[in-house]
């Protein structure tokens, strides 16, 4: 990489509305600090105290779902993992609502139900959407996974928006998903 | 029994659980890497304790800022334990603290309510 990039990629990121953003190994620490890191500056900013508190939450359960369900986990001892990804926050100005976008290598066997999913999410009205949430949050299944499996329909519930989602095929083994929730 | 105390963490919990006092009390933010593991100890300790100690009156104070959903899943098993040992003759009262601005919090808190009705659980505010 030439240096010249670095101020092109934040010309991007500038024009693009990106107030943070991170891409690299996403771990516990690393996605606390940075739901912390945005927090700061969304308070700073004078950001209503709810939506401040949406995004955080928003934040560390899309960075938890990179690090639970990335392609890439990597075992880095004391029981804990770090995964590739990439996760940036910005605000869309001409509609004045924050966007909160991941991405990260998936199984490819794990496309067909990860869409079957978020499309019967995005069928659900708020009302539906509550209602799914709290059976499974009482449901007590999927404990002893990593992840309680919650995480999507949570997503579903804080964002404004349908949850935006694409696949890109890497390689025979592998693709890219992007997830998109607006605040 | 031993009490049970264990250091908040940026995203775990302080766990502080005294047999003397019968105060129990889990304060922080709850958003492990693994929620099952972090609070496996917590609900078998939970158990015991109500399982070998008397029926006197026990309060359990949860104030929670920041949770993941794997998290309130977690809360569901821990007041099954405490609905559980109600019904077996303990008294239990709960006290969820919630700051106003935190929806999440709240919501949670309605939800035990709602699922717990052998419970005597009080939603507190604070700022």
């Amino acid at each position: 990489m030439l240096l010249d990039q670095t101020l092109e990629l934040k010309h991007n990121f500038d024009s693009n509305g990106i107030l943070l953003a991170f891409s690299g190994a996403i771990s516990q620490p690393v996605l606390s600090g940075f739901a912390k890191g945005m927090e700061i500056k969304l308070a700073n900013l004078g950001v209503e105290t709810r939506v401040v508190r949406t995004i955080f939450e928003v934040l560390i359960e899309m960075m938890q779902n990179v690090l639970n369900y990335s392609y890439d986990s990597r075992d880095i001892g004391q029981n804990m993992f770090e995964s590739s990804g990439i996760v940036v926050v910005g605000l869309n100005q001409e509609i004045n609502k924050y966007f909160i976008m991941s991405g990260n290598r998936i199984a490819k066997g794990k496309k067909t139900n990860l869409t079957a999913k978020i499309n019967n999410l995005n069928t659900l009205d708020a009302e539906a959407l509550k209602d799914l949430y709290r059976e499974r949050r009482r449901g007590r299944q999927d404990v002893h996974s990593r992840g309680a499996g919650l995480g999507l329909i949570d997503l579903a519930r804080k964002s404004s928006e349908k949850l935006e989602y694409k696949f890109v095929e890497l390689d025979h083994e592998s693709m890219f998903f992007s997830l998109k929730v607006i605040i | 029994m031993e009490n049970l105390e264990i250091r908040a963490t940026e995203y775990t919990p302080e766990i502080s659980f005294n047999v003397t006092t019968r105060i129990f009390s889990v304060r922080g933010n709850s958003f492990p890497e693994n929620t099952f593991d972090f609070y496996k100890n917590v609900l078998n300790w939970l158990k015991k304790f109500f399982q070998e100690e008397s029926e006197l009156k026990t309060i359990v104070e949860m104030e929670i800022n920041y949770f993941n959903s794997s998290s309130s899943q977690l809360f569901f098993q821990l007041f099954d334990i405490l609905s559980d040992s109600s019904e077996d003759g303990h008294i239990i009262e709960v006290r969820w603290i919630y700051s106003p601005d935190n929806s999440s919090a709240e919501e949670a808190g309605e939800d035990f309510v709602a699922e717990y009705r052998n419970l005597n659980i009080a939603m507190i505010t604070k700022d």
